[in-house]
């Protein structure tokens, strides 16, 4: 009979054990449970639209920036370009699935020939090399322009992002996961310290936006820029806002910490591209 | 008598509490700024921000403190490059000890 309670014991034990380790679907629960119990009154739907879920007068201002998009150029010249044949006749619709229309919401994907994560901006490149073009500057015009176009045909998709049951998917998102938890830089800040401990809280004369949501709508047209920037343009706007040197879009590290994140907002739609202060 | 004395042993103190500073030469409890110590320090400077790299954990001038104090070194400014290069070694160092502390401490920042 102890032996009975011994192992049951055990059982228990382990259970707890691997909970408190997380898996990437309970860590996905607890983060969107986190957020939907700090900001009680913010629809779920919502999260997706960032700071703009939290402040009502920037949402404000917002919604008339949207009458009349700043991005709108961006996603019309992804449009044509999208559409052009390489020199070989093929075209990108050929490198995606569904002609590569309404597939934002897959991406970043584990490719599991190569064992690593795989961006949509890095899909777009890769397609170009398979097509004898040569490649585009990662912050190029016409990269982010074809990025653009792509997010809005994928508008309204469910975010999807899959971690396969292969050790090498596991590792990425938990380097991922490690790297938004990490304090890092002379400021001592982890992406998690201001976009979920004071998410909503103000920074200067700005309110933090949640983690939840964020990939959502890259690339976005930024104000303040007076251009379109991809997801890891902002990664790396943060890591140097924080005192650290910060990696090189399209690096192991900042495509591992998209998968986690992207993964976080897994049940939520794509509303890319977006327009930022 | 005692009124007259306190202020002129505070004096004395304060200028024996000070010298390194009044003087110029060096900075507070390291070696004189000379070019061969410049030169040591600023090979430890860059060693350490390596082991910063290498960690993932490179903060964000280090390397550009070590660039400005080689070039003070080229014009001879010794002071100057030996504070450069003592304050890149020191972020080298502090980045890696961050490194090393949050190898083990992300995890209770995790949501749960």
């Amino acid at each position: 009979m102890p032996k009975i309670r011994q192992l049951l014991f055990f059982c228990l034990c382990m259970v707890l054990s691997v909970s408190a380790l997380g898996g990437p679907e309970e860590d996905r629960i607890a983060f969107q449970a986190y957020f939907q119990e700090r900001f009680p009154d913010v629809p779920f739907a919502d999260y997706i639209n960032g700071i703009y879920a939290l402040d009502e007068n920037a949402r404000q201002q917002w919604m008339e920036i949207e009458e009349f998009p700043p991005y709108e150029f961006a996603v019309e010249e992804g449009e044509t370009l999208f559409g052009q044949p390489f020199e070989n006749g093929n075209t990108y619709g050929d490198c995606f699935d569904n002609q590569g229309i309404g597939v934002r919401q897959n991406y970043p994907r584990f490719d599991p020939e190569r064992g690593e994560v795989v961006t949509l901006e890095m899909a777009i490149n890769e397609c170009r090399q398979r097509n004898d073009e040569p490649v585009y500057s990662y912050d190029s015009e016409e990269l982010l322009s074809l990025s653009a176009y792509m997010a809005w045909t994928s508008r309204g998709n469910m975010i999807s992002i899959v971690v396969p049951d292969d050790p090498r998917a596991l590792a990425a998102y938990e380097s991922g996961k490690q790297f938004y938890y990490s304090k890092r830089g002379q400021l001592n800040f982890a992406c998690s310290d201001c976009h979920v401990t004071s998410a909503g809280l103000y920074v200067r004369a700005d309110h933090l936006s949640p983690a939840l949501g964020h990939p959502s709508h890259f690339p976005v047209y930024r104000s303040k820029l007076g251009k379109m920037i991809s997801l890891h343009e902002r990664f790396y706007g943060c890591i140097r806002d924080v005192r650290a040197k910060p990696f090189a879009e399209q690096s192991i590290e900042y495509r591992d910490l998209e998968y986690f994140l992207t993964y976080m907002s897994n049940g939520l739609v794509v509303n890319g591209p977006g327009a930022r202060k | 008598m005692r009124s007259r004395v306190f202020p002129v042993l505070l004096g004395i103190l304060m200028l024996c509490a000070t010298p390194h500073r009044l003087s110029g030469t060096e900075t507070a409890g390291t070696a004189p700024a000379d070019a061969e110590t410049v030169a040591k320090e600023i090979a430890m400077a860059e060693a350490s921000r390596q082991r910063a790299a290498e960690a993932g954990a490179e903060w964000v001038d280090t390397g550009s403190l070590i660039q400005q104090a080689m070039q003070a070194a080229e014009v001879e400014d010794w002071q100057l490059a030996l504070e450069l290069a003592l304050r890149a070694k020191q972020q080298g160092e502090l980045a890696v000890e961050q490194a090393a502390r949050e190898s083990v401490t992300w995890r209770e920042r995790v949501v749960q």
